[in-house]
């Protein structure tokens, strides 16, 4: 199978409240992607773009980034979903021998509307969602659950926000770099038990974008400092209502490591940096734990041992990671450019030395229903 | 039940109990969409100069209307500002009679109403507005039309023009249609002989055939 | 390169106005199962899943993992698709890509939607700029009724030729048991019926349905394995052009000559009208039924009532049109376009039932939407 490379990343800088709209954003980092690879728009056959109707207050929501994303006269796709699912398809695209050079973009501005009341109506309209339920009020049902079969406490999910927020202070497209400490996060509001406001990822805004390519063109478009390999993907969706799961179990995380390692061909002690998807402070242990990283329940533990601190065996989330910038459908394609930057080098104070082979996470749905797991290396 | 059952006209479950609809009543989602720097300026200017402005691409030179960011066959951003208008030629319209619920109020649109397309003078892209005429029959694509702005103080929106009103004696203005450009297809009218498929009256008889195998 | 991919089964559900007596998940399902039967598959054979429709006809957010039960999906790669009114093809097209990438063998495309569960034009409303384009926009129907009167300007073409278009969709419809309007019209009464957004008619337009379709693609190997005649896939191209409804040049229609060009190059068409045996295309309308035929090359520009009333698209004609009843019957927005790609692949198995074309070995299926956006798939009953 012909291989695929990342050849250009751009994202911009994650901040709530920006006054630009869908299309600036879009153009804006679909030039940054093409300059970092550099080529032009014209080298560009097939665009994939990525977004939500409900969070931009619009139907067909691709609609108003298709010139913006370099897609006029060429062949464009709309995934609804997070970003890493925009990057499997524009993956597809060519492997099936169709496209040579995918551009793959992702935008969402939460701060434009109402979170919470977005976030409800992936409920059940006849049976859940009048409980009110949104992703922090369900994610507090996960995260007790988590806490009931690990034995973690809410110290050790505080470690987690402390340790992504700090490590943002070296990331400068975070938008939440901070030093706090563990007594921090337990003061902090109570937003449902027992999540506090440090325990959740902000309401952020910003687009990102990549530039895919067949091996023959990244090797004709770019020196291999800037080439990064996607050695192996994988994505599964576990049962959708809250009860039909153990919302513990990362039975679904788990089919979709394993797809990404055996593609890959390389285990857990290959991985040098990790990005996944830390929503809220417990997600990250829990996440680990269905990656493979650790064994079912000693995520918490092994997060208070530094295990996945900057200088531990395994750094996880050296961006600062979703709780220091969470834009939606944007957050997982952010947490893959972390990825290839740190293989290219390009990390600046957050690199993790000689990563070669990083891993990166993207969910899709309440309380990680779906996944995709991406596995890049030099 | 089969699996090719056809169930449209069910009203009840298979054991007899009622199917019941569940009604969400009006839900309202509100957003603060942002303009950004060419929209605010586009708004703005209709506002408080009653001046209708374009971005021109410079490498292709279109000018378009609304301006945004991004010349979508250049991959430029448009960056020379243009006044264009007042006048244009009327590029299509239609004379809405049906009633729906208007997204913005969640109440029904008020029709009749006519929706027009005008190529301003000077720009390249289609404005989308309203015009007063009711009957369609009075109107023709091609026809010079004008903008007439609200009076002040005008609102932040497209309404800043309260409509477009078409010029009284104007002389229609014919579009000009280039030639398509040459294509490795062929096209043939076909006659009413050469329409018909061979054989395919003869069909009739097996159609029935099919029909019987069909679940 | 990558595997070619063939269509292996094809479900839909009995559409209707309102199917009051299922809930979005279970419609789905009726489609699901439908389809695994006629693949004669089961939900282990099914690799992977793409699913699509419009958010807000029913205003459910992750609708890929909300339709688990109804798709089978639980444990199972899934992620969904969206683009508006084309969201069946490129959900057809996703499906494809999938199967075609080598990385899965048997994949199901699934559309659907449930618009009696909101009001249809509102939520299309949304689609269009919200400050700038939304008001005058008229949903859906808006553009293409304008669309048609600069056509009637530019080439003579009148109400009763997209009459004849019309009678000629819904009439077909009466040999779909599927299908949601099935009803005997004459031109006439078309031609008196209400008018709606001038030219257009209510009889002129497609109505809002509730309905679901399942295609299931499988690589190559695996679909000659499966059934005896796939439908091959030769084709598939997509053009999103434009952001706002003001910028395209609506006497002819850029999207969709670029796409039907682009596809027809790719699988060696050069006489569409003779070369398809059938046509399953995305006509929302009757107007679109005349005025886009100029655009798939079927007649040079301003030709089209004339190929219209030569009855050459009529189900006795050299190329049918819309044996089904095509949109004007039946239009189920996330599922149309990908029951016109349904469709085709079933006259090329021989599965059509009563509206089956004899022969047939290429097709053309099209999907609309959007800010006139074009999407093109062929199919084939030869390998590519």
């Amino acid at each position: 199978m012909e291989r695929v490379a990342v050849i250009g990343v751009g994202q911009t800088k994650y901040s709530a409240g920006k006054r630009e709209t869908f299309h600036e954003l879009v153009f804006d980092v679909a030039t940054k992607a093409l300059k970092d690879a550099g080529i032009s728009v014209k080298d560009i056959d097939n665009v994939v773009s990525v977004s939500s109707d409900f969070w931009d207050g619009r139907t067909i929501s691709s609609m108003a980034i298709s010139d913006a994303s370099g897609a006029f006269g060429k062949d464009i796709s709309t995934v609804e979903g997070d970003g890493t699912f925009g990057v499997l398809y524009g993956m597809m695209r060519i492997l099936s021998g169709s496209f040579g050079t995918t551009m793959v973009v992702a935008h969402h501005k939460g701060t434009e509307s109402n979170m919470n009341g977005i976030t409800n109506t992936s409920f059940d309209p006849l049976v859940e969602r009048k409980l009110g339920l949104d992703a922090v009020s369900s994610a507090a049902l996960q995260a007790r659950r988590y806490m009931t079969t690990s034995g973690g406490s809410e110290e050790q999910f505080a470690m987690v926000s402390v340790k992504n927020h700090g490590n943002a202070m070296n990331n400068p497209f975070a938008m939440l770099p901070m030093e706090i400490t563990v007594e921090d996060v337990m003061a902090s509001r109570m937003l449902a038990t027992p999540l506090k406001k440090l325990d959740c990822s902000p309401v952020t805004d910003g687009a990102a974008a990549v530039v895919l390519a067949a091996e023959r063109n990244a090797k004709k478009f770019t020196t291999n400092k800037k080439r990064v390999w996607l050695n192996g993907v994988g994505h599964c969706s576990d049962a959708y209502r809250l009860g039909d799961r153990d919302l513990a179990d990362t039975r679904a995380l788990k089919q979709a490591a394993k797809m990404a390692f055996d593609m890959a061909g390389v285990t857990r002690d290959d991985i040098d940096v990790a990005e996944v998807y830390d929503a809220f402070s417990y997600m990250e242990p829990l996440w680990l734990e269905g990656l493979g990283f650790c064994e079912d329940g000693m995520g918490p533990e092994m997060t208070e041992r530094g295990t996945f601190n900057m200088d531990g065996a395994l750094p996880v989330n050296p961006s600062g990671g979703r709780l220091s910038a969470n834009p939606v459908q944007v957050a997982g394609l952010a947490a893959f450019i972390e990825c290839v930057l740190q293989i290219r080098g390009e990390a600046g104070k957050r690199q993790v030395k000689k990563a070669e082979k990083a891993l990166a996470q993207g969910i899709n749905g309440m309380c990680g229903q779906s996944h995709c797991v991406w596995i890049l290396g030099k | 039940m089969g699996l090719y059952t056809d169930k449209r006209k069910t009203t009840t479950t298979p054991d007899g109990y009622e199917l019941l609809t569940h009604e969400s009543g009006p839900i309202k989602y509100e957003f603060n969409w942002h303009m950004g720097p060419f929209w605010s300026k586009y708004l703005a200017a209709m506002r408080d100069e009653g001046k209708i402005l374009g971005v021109k691409c410079p490498e292709c030179g279109t000018v378009y209307i609304p301006p945004r960011a991004v010349c979508g066959q250049c991959f430029v951003e448009p960056n020379e500002w243009v006044e264009v208008g007042p006048e244009g030629l009327l590029k299509g319209f239609t004379v809405v009679r049906f009633p729906y619920i208007d997204p913005n109020t969640g109440h029904l649109m008020k029709v009749p109403f006519t929706a027009v397309w005008i190529t301003l003078d000077g720009a390249d892209t289609r404005m989308m507005h309203f015009c007063n005429e009711l009957d369609e029959h009075k109107m023709r694509v091609g026809m010079p039309m004008k903008a007439v702005f609200a009076k002040k103080p005008r609102p932040t929106s497209i309404h800043a023009v309260d409509r477009f009103d078409i010029i009284p004696g104007g002389k229609v203005v014919e579009e000009l249609h280039p030639p398509r450009m040459e294509v490795p297809i062929k096209m043939e009218l076909p006659t009413r002989k050469t329409a018909k498929r061979k054989g395919a009256t003869a069909k009739k008889a097996t159609k029935k055939k099919a029909a019987a195998k069909k679940k | 390169m990558g595997k070619r991919v063939g269509i292996v089964g094809v479900g839909q559900t009995h559409h209707a106005s309102q199917r009051l007596d299922c809930s979005g998940v279970e419609l789905i399902a009726e489609a699901v199962t439908r389809a695994l039967d006629d693949a004669e598959v089961t939900l282990d054979d099914i690799d992977a899943i793409v699913i699509g429709n419009m958010d807000h006809f029913e205003n459910i957010n992750y609708v890929d993992t909300w339709a688990t039960d109804g798709l089978g999906s639980c444990m199972k790669p899934v992620f969904k698709v969206t683009t508006g009114g084309t969201t069946g093809t490129t959900v057809a097209a996703c499906a494809y890509y999938h199967a075609a990438s080598g990385l899965f063998d048997t994949v199901m495309a699934v559309g659907w939607e449930k618009n009696s569960e909101s009001d249809t034009q509102a939520a299309i409303a949304t689609c269009a700029n919200p400050v700038l384009e939304r008001d005058p926009f008229a949903g859906a129907i808006g553009p293409l009724a304008t669309e048609y009167s600069m056509y009637m300007e530019a080439y003579g073409a009148t109400e009763e030729d997209s009459a004849i278009v019309a009678a000629r969709d819904r009439n077909n419809a009466m040999n779909n048991i599927y299908a949601h309007n099935r009803m005997h019209v004459t031109v006439e009464d078309v031609l008196n019926s209400p008018m709606l957004s001038y030219p257009v008619k209510f009889l002129d337009m497609c109505p809002r349905s509730d309905g679901a379709c399942a295609v299931i693609f499988a690589s190559e190997e695996k679909a000659k394995k499966l059934v005896p005649k796939p439908a091959w896939v030769h084709a598939s191209v997509v053009r999103h052009d434009y952001t706002h409804f003001g910028d395209l040049a609506w006497q002819w229609m850029p999207t969709l000559e670029m796409a039907t060009l682009e596809a027809y190059k790719i699988a060696g068409i050069t006489n569409p009208l003779k070369e398809f045996d059938v046509a399953e295309l995305y006509l929302p309308c009757s107007t679109c039924g005349v005025k886009w035929m100029d655009s798939f090359y079927f007649c040079e520009r301003g030709q089209a009532p004339k190929l219209i009333r030569s009855g050459a698209t009529h189900m006795d004609g050299i190329m049918p049109i819309n044996p089904s009843g095509g949109v004007i019957a039946c239009n189920p927005i996330g599922a149309t376009a990908l029951l016109r790609v349904g469709e085709a692949a079933w006259q090329i198995m021989g599965k059509s039932g009563d509206r089956q074309i004899p022969n047939v070995k290429r097709t053309l299926s099209t999907g609309f939407g959007g800010c006139s956006w074009s999407d093109v798939m062929i199919l084939g009953a030869d390998l590519p």
